[in-house]
């Protein structure tokens, strides 16, 4: 019997432990595909939040072990591809934002949740600073800024919201209760 | 051999250990060069693109499916108000449309009279477009033309490339340069096409640029998108508008040219069957000439992919070659 659970432990526990680690890029697809989509929205899609780009901010920040760089990068690549843009577009911005919260890593775990939102809110502006600047110089003018702006305002704004969802979520699939610190992963 | 392995492995290290703390930087680079490789060669990238639009497409047409049916429980839901006054506007349209309509049948019948007693037999845009909108109201061919409904899965029409992703592919025998239309007039022209999914470049991207002749003056002339909205008076908010390319007009041209002319594909470049309706003029200054299309981008939801007898993708590439066309994403 006890070999039957080993086993079953080996197998299917392996298997599933290795698929939650997929979750948050399942959330990603999720969220992309809805932002992607004909909602009927026109012109309100400008206060569309970009949840799919928040959800991987907040694994950048909290868990920084299920993102790493190669993951950004296919991450990117996905956006371009999906959102029809120019390919290397959102890979540069979502390349930047993982520099960002790279290199303010210990400052990140030091702060307290305003503290992560003040650093989500500084990558929120980077990604789409540099999506709007790297398509400005693609198409060699300027690109009307205003709409990259209010969607950034919007994601700023909403990013507690999906940081609870996502807490959430990962308490959820690694048997947690929803607490602020998380010593596996911070300080990582 | 295990010292051997240490070797390569005391060699290698140093190289691993450069890569993963560059290893943003140069994925960063490779980004870059990708960028500067499509901005050369605007098919780069179109076959991942459109592999991931046919693997996401079912997913994104669930997505699309519901907000359409929430946008149609929300309609019902309209105040009384609301309804009396749109079925007052609604019946006063219907009496200038059924005025229109009579001058219409008079004017046909009158030139199909002067049309007997010419020597020569032609088809002009007008006719075309005749049959076609005959044609869009009875679900009959005109001719060879195949044309396929779609339903709008994606929608990009309000980010950087203005473009759309509808459930029709090469499957469905799509293939690229087909015009793509609904009721209201020219949407666009199949740009990438999948095995279950295409995308189609809206008229009012930058990089769409149309054969196009304004029917009051006659005047043949090219209208480009563009990529900020204007503020429109009329419907009191931002919209997206198509300019008329100057270059192609002489200065007593755009003189010529006045709001509210019905501006018509001229079919020149032989993607475009002739006598679709683009939109309608809605300013002229004494620079530019702008016109406000007729299709509603902010409500497309079902849409036509036309396969027109004309369509010949290399004869888009050489129009678009013989007015210069800007490289560029929309580019085919």
């Amino acid at each position: 019997m006890r070999t039957i659970l080993f086993l079953l432990d080996f197998l299917i526990g392996g298997v599933l432990r290795r698929v939650r680690t997929l979750v948050p890029l399942a959330l990603f697809v999720m969220l992309l595909g809805f932002d992607a989509s004909a909602l009927g929205l026109g012109r309100r899609l400008a206060f569309l939040p970009d949840f799919a780009f928040a959800t991987i901010l907040f694994w950048l920040i909290r868990h920084p072990a299920l993102m790493p760089v190669p993951v950004v990068f296919v991450i990117g690549f996905w956006t371009d591809a999906l959102m029809g843009a120019p390919m290397g577009l959102s890979i540069i911005a979502y390349l930047t934002v993982f520099y960002i919260v790279s290199n303010l890593r210990p400052e990140i775990s030091a702060l307290g949740f305003m503290g992560r939102w003040g650093v989500a809110t500084l990558s929120i502006l980077a990604y789409f600073g540099c999506q709007w600047a790297f398509y400005s110089a693609f198409v060699l003018e300027l690109a009307p800024p205003l709409q990259s702006m209010t969607r950034a305002g919007m994601t700023a704004l909403t990013f507690p919201l999906v940081y609870g969802v996502n807490h959430l979520v990962f308490a959820f699939l690694w048997g947690r209760g929803p607490q602020l610190e998380d010593p596996i992963y911070d300080g990582a | 051999m295990a010292r051997r392995r240490r070797n390569i492995t005391v060699a290698v290290s140093p190289l691993m250990a450069w890569l993963q703390r560059f290893a943003v930087f140069l994925l960063i680079l490779v980004a870059v060069g990708m960028l500067v490789w499509n901005r050369m060669d605007s098919r780069f990238g179109s076959n991942a693109r459109m592999l991931v639009a046919d693997m996401m497409s079912p997913f994104l047409g669930v997505f699309s499916q519901s907000s359409a049916s929430v946008t149609q429980v929300t309609e019902r839901f309209r105040t009384y108000e609301e309804l009396a006054s749109e079925n007052q506007q609604l019946r006063a349209e219907v009496r200038v449309l059924n005025a229109k309509a009579q001058t219409v049948e008079q004017l046909l019948a009158e030139n199909e009279r002067l049309r007997r007693i010419l020597p020569v037999r032609y088809q002009t845009a007008a006719d075309e477009q005749w049959n076609w909108a005959r044609a869009l109201e009875s679900g009959r061919s005109v001719g060879e033309t195949k044309r396929m409904m779609a339903f709008v899965v994606a929608d990009h029409s309000r980010r950087y490339v203005r473009s759309v992703l509808i459930n029709l592919g090469r499957n469905e025998s799509v293939r690229q340069g087909l015009a793509v239309v609904n009721d209201q007039g020219l949407v666009g022209r199949v740009r990438e096409v999948g095995a279950s999914s295409a995308r189609v470049l809206l008229i009012t991207d930058p990089n769409s640029q149309i054969p196009v002749i304004i029917e009051r003056p006659g005047l043949n002339a090219f209208v480009r998108g563009t990529r900020g909205s204007t503020f429109d008076p009329e419907t009191r908010s931002a919209q997206d508008f198509l300019r008329v390319e100057q270059a192609f007009l002489l200065p007593q041209d755009l003189l010529a040219i006045e709001v509210g002319d019905r501006v018509i594909t001229s079919g020149a470049d032989g993607v475009f069957p002739p006598g679709l309706l683009i939109g309608y003029v809605s300013q002229v200054t004494d620079a530019e000439a702008q016109v406000r299309p007729s299709v509603n981008f902010d409500q497309l939801s079902d849409v036509l992919v036309v396969d027109y007898p004309g369509v010949d993708i290399n004869a888009d590439l050489i129009a678009v070659g013989a007015v210069g066309f800007q490289a560029g994403i929309g580019e085919d």
